[in-house]
């Protein structure tokens, strides 16, 4: 039971001691229940916000009443009011379309929470190729739009439409250029190792945000890119209401149009994660020897749970709590970040006016994308033009080629882990000598060079 | 039936009702919708063989460019809502004709091969079973399967991991990967890349009489004004000017060393710096072109026909490296382009004519 709460060894845990047949049913079953309670909650909370933020920008109160004090029962009372709402198709939309729009642009937004971690080995696929995928499904949301707004029926709706797909298409390649500036600086397109490395020496030295400075202008370009995106003010051109009523959604009523302003918070969310992944540390707090500690204790609960019976060859799958704890407060962390970053959003959407359509599709062609190109020729020059002065990668003090520092938590997480191995093998059979040849040891190298979140060899 | 088996099944069915879909739906949005359908559960089918890689690409690629398809080649060229597609009988007949030879053509090709032995020869076992026993679950002997976008990577970069033998030291251990073809790829979507921005770069107007207002000025050298020199005229000049360069070039080069030798980093960068000056300097100057132009009594002037600056001549000569880099298709542009004007000439708004 135990090793249920370390995600990345659920699969192979109830594989193991369920069945054979329905152990990753059962274990795909599971993430999926907690992240689609995730990708809905993250909404309900974020829409309260938005509305608290708006109210305390324009001199309001916000919502007051509905929960107690600060109405933060908001969120579920307008769910509440939607769901009652009657489900209206006009008579001039394809229907079938009309009806399907919603949950493909809901579907994608949520297939992108499978591939963001929350935390070290927290995440429901660790792809290698986890920023590549994750922008591939991201990019399906606009598909949602347009046929929504193809399919009303509606002149509004159709413009709402066109836009959306006019912006999207132009600023997907932005978003995908400045996605890979850090990944020029850390050599994978894997999240979870992309946050990994970011563990900082002494303070927010590891952040790949503070690595070079085209790094630290990417974050920024990202961050406004991704914001048109996710279609938030002051790029909402997709549904202008003072141009074209409600744009793509005009002709929406009820659950079906808040489906899309799911699909857009959860967006909002799965952006500003990755651009935490990305730039800001992840789960790493900043501080050195926070981060340092929390890593070797995390390093360590992938040992524990790697560590294989000698006797009969299983995988023993220890639960090791400080490494769960180091986890669930890594996913804290996490989340803070990326709900900052979604607050920035909600104040920027509260405080720009919205632009015109041409401006918006300038900012981009015009400006946007050379930025990210320079950008992303600058960030790979760099460090060979740092690497040629001064024979180290960056000009950050305190610097320490990512392996090293990888390897040396590793090593520390190993030894720790043998020592325990060593306690355990002494209170199991104090007298008996043999068991100090026990295959452990010797297993070990092996498990170490293993990547976390993989088990190792058999 | 395993899980995998199931879920294979499944998908197999939503690509091929998709795919039926788009053929019996006649509205072209619906169509475009199932093919979304389609494509999606074919880089489904790819997740599900470990194939990451190749199902994001399949993602990003197909069912994007589907979308793009949607908007620009429906919704633009649209003239009512909800465009709909009749067939004809007559093409209704051709296109299952078509269709069911296509059919004869898979299932032929599929029960042509020899499963059995394709499969014994895969696992290298001559008496494996067959069918292969399904994998059970979670692949424990190699749980980062799947995770193929490393070695892909690598691969594209030159370097092959897999072939590559440690115990071995030789040359022939080395593999090329596909550097080559990722190279060939890359050049080719430059070219169309640049194509694309020629076709769809603003026409900037010279406005209306300004070739007599040209002619009044006094120009250093006398030009005719709209008389634009041909592709044969301008490789002829390149060809003496080539000729030229290397006349001073390589008996500088004999004083340097045998020509065996590959030539010393400073020898390099003196040469092409006096290149750049040569062509540069002589285009900006009063003959208006280099030896060659000059012989082949051609000029360099800008898009109003008066001589060019230094700076104009200098981001001329500069992009002849953008025009070579796309193998010489910047050169070959002057044979179709409206005032025959190369890809460098295009970026530094230049055009080459006829002297007097």
């Amino acid at each position: 039971m135990s090793a249920l709460f370390a995600a990345n060894s659920l699969g192979e845990f109830l594989a193991n001691n369920v069945s054979e047949r329905w152990g990753l049913a059962l274990a795909a079953f599971i993430h999926a229940f907690i992240l689609i309670n995730v990708f809905a909650l993250a909404p309900l909370i974020f829409i309260w916000l938005e509305r608290k933020v708006s109210g305390r920008i324009q001199d309001r109160l916000g919502p007051t009443r509905v929960g107690g004090r600060f109405g933060w029962l908001q969120g579920l009372a307008d769910g509440g009011k939607l769901i009652q709402k009657e489900d209206l198709v006009p008579a001039a939309a394809d229907s079938m379309l009309f009806r399907m729009a919603p949950y493909i642009a809901c579907i994608a937004a949520f297939g992108t929470f499978m591939l963001l971690p929350f935390s070290g080995g927290w995440v429901a696929v660790a792809s290698d190729i986890g920023l590549f995928l994750l922008v591939a499904i991201l990019s399906l949301e606009v598909l949602g739009i347009i046929l929504a707004g193809y399919s009303s029926g509606s002149k509004w709706s159709l413009f709402g439409g066109m836009r959306e797909a006019a912006q999207m298409v132009s600023y997907e390649i932005p978003l995908a250029i400045t996605a890979l500036v850090p990944i020029v600086t850390v050599g994978s397109l894997n999240l979870v190792e992309i946050a990994e490395m970011q563990t900082s020496t002494v303070f927010l030295d590891g952040w790949l945000m503070f690595n070079n400075p085209f790094t630290f202008i990417a974050f920024f370009v990202y961050f406004t890119v991704a914001t048109a995106g996710c279609k938030r003010a002051p790029f909402d051109l997709a549904e202008a209401e003072s141009e074209l009523v409600g744009g793509f959604h005009t002709e929406y009523s009820g659950m079906r149009w808040s489906f899309f302003f799911m699909a857009e918070y959860a967006a909002m969310f799965v952006v500003s994660g990755l651009a935490s992944i990305l730039f800001l540390g992840g789960w790493n707090t900043g501080f050195g020897f926070i981060d340092q500690a929390l890593a070797v204790t995390r390093y360590r609960g992938a040992l524990e749970l790697a560590a294989i019976d000698p006797e009969t060859g299983l995988y023993l799958t220890n639960f090791y709590l400080p490494s769960f704890l180091a986890n669930l407060f890594g996913m804290v962390v996490f989340v803070s970040k990326a709900s900052l970053l979604v607050f920035v959003q909600i104040w920027i959407r509260w405080t720009l006016p919205r632009l015109r359509i041409d401006q918006v599709m300038m900012t981009c062609l015009k400006y946007l994308i050379p930025i990210s190109c320079v950008l992303f020729l600058g960030a790979t020059l760099w460090p060979i033009g740092v690497l040629h002065f001064a024979e180290r990668s960056t000009v950050m003090p305190f610097f320490e080629p990512i392996q090293n520092k990888i390897e040396r938590l590793k090593g520390v997480a190993q030894k720790s882990h043998d020592d325990a191995e060593e306690e355990r093998a002494e209170q199991d059979s104090p007298v008996s000598d043999v068991k100090d040849e026990r295959p452990a040891v010797e297993l070990a190298p092996a498990v170490a060079s293993a990547p976390l979140g993989s088990e190792g060899s058999k | 039936m395993t899980g995998e088996q199931f879920l294979f099944w499944l998908l197999a069915l939503t690509t091929c009702g998709g795919a039926i879909a788009v053929v019996v739906s006649q509205n072209v949005v619906r169509m475009a919708f199932w093919l979304v359908v389609a494509l999606g559960s074919v880089a489904a089918i790819y997740f599900l063989l470990h194939a990451d890689f190749v199902g994001a690409t399949q993602l990003m690629i197909y069912v994007g460019g589907t979308i793009v398809l949607l908007i620009f080649g429906v919704m633009l060229t649209a003239s009512g809502p909800y465009v709909k597609i009749k067939t004809s009988p007559g093409d209704m007949v051709i296109a299952s004709g078509v269709g069911v030879l296509v059919l004869f053509l898979l299932i032929g090709t599929v029960t042509a091969v020899d499963w059995k032995q394709a499969h014994r020869s895969l696992v290298g076992n001559e008496h494996a079973e067959y069918p292969p026993a399904p994998a059970a679950g979670y692949n424990k002997s190699n749980p980062s399967s799947g995770n193929t976008a490393r070695p892909i990577g690598l691969k594209l970069l030159g370097v092959s991991l897999e072939d590559t033998d440690p115990t071995r030291k030789d040359a022939q251990n080395l593999s090329a990967g596909y550097l080559l073809p990722f190279e060939i790829v890359s050049v080719h979507l430059l070219v169309v890349l640049i194509g694309a921005g020629y076709l769809a770069r603003a026409k900037r107007r010279v406005p209306v009489g300004a070739d007599a207002v040209v002619e009044t000025l006094a120009a250093p050298v006398p030009v005719q004004v709209g008389v634009y020199a041909g592709f044969w005229r301008r490789a002829a000049a390149m060809l003496i000017d080539g000729i030229v360069i290397s006349a001073v070039q390589v008996p500088a080069a004999l004083l340097m060393g045998p020509l065996t030798e590959p030539p010393s980093n400073a020898f390099v960068c003196v040469s092409s710096l006096l290149i750049f000056l040569y062509l540069a300097g002589m285009e900006s100057s009063a003959y208006q072109g280099t030896i060659g132009k000059i012989i082949m009594r051609i000029a360099v002037t800008d898009t109003y026909g008066q001589p060019v600056s230094f700076l104009r001549a200098a981001a001329r000569t500069l992009s002849r490296y953008l025009s070579g880099f796309c193998l010489l298709f910047g050169y070959f542009m002057a044979l179709f382009t409206k005032r025959k004007q190369t890809l460098h000439d295009l970026v530094a708004g230049t055009l080459v004519v006829r002297r007097k």
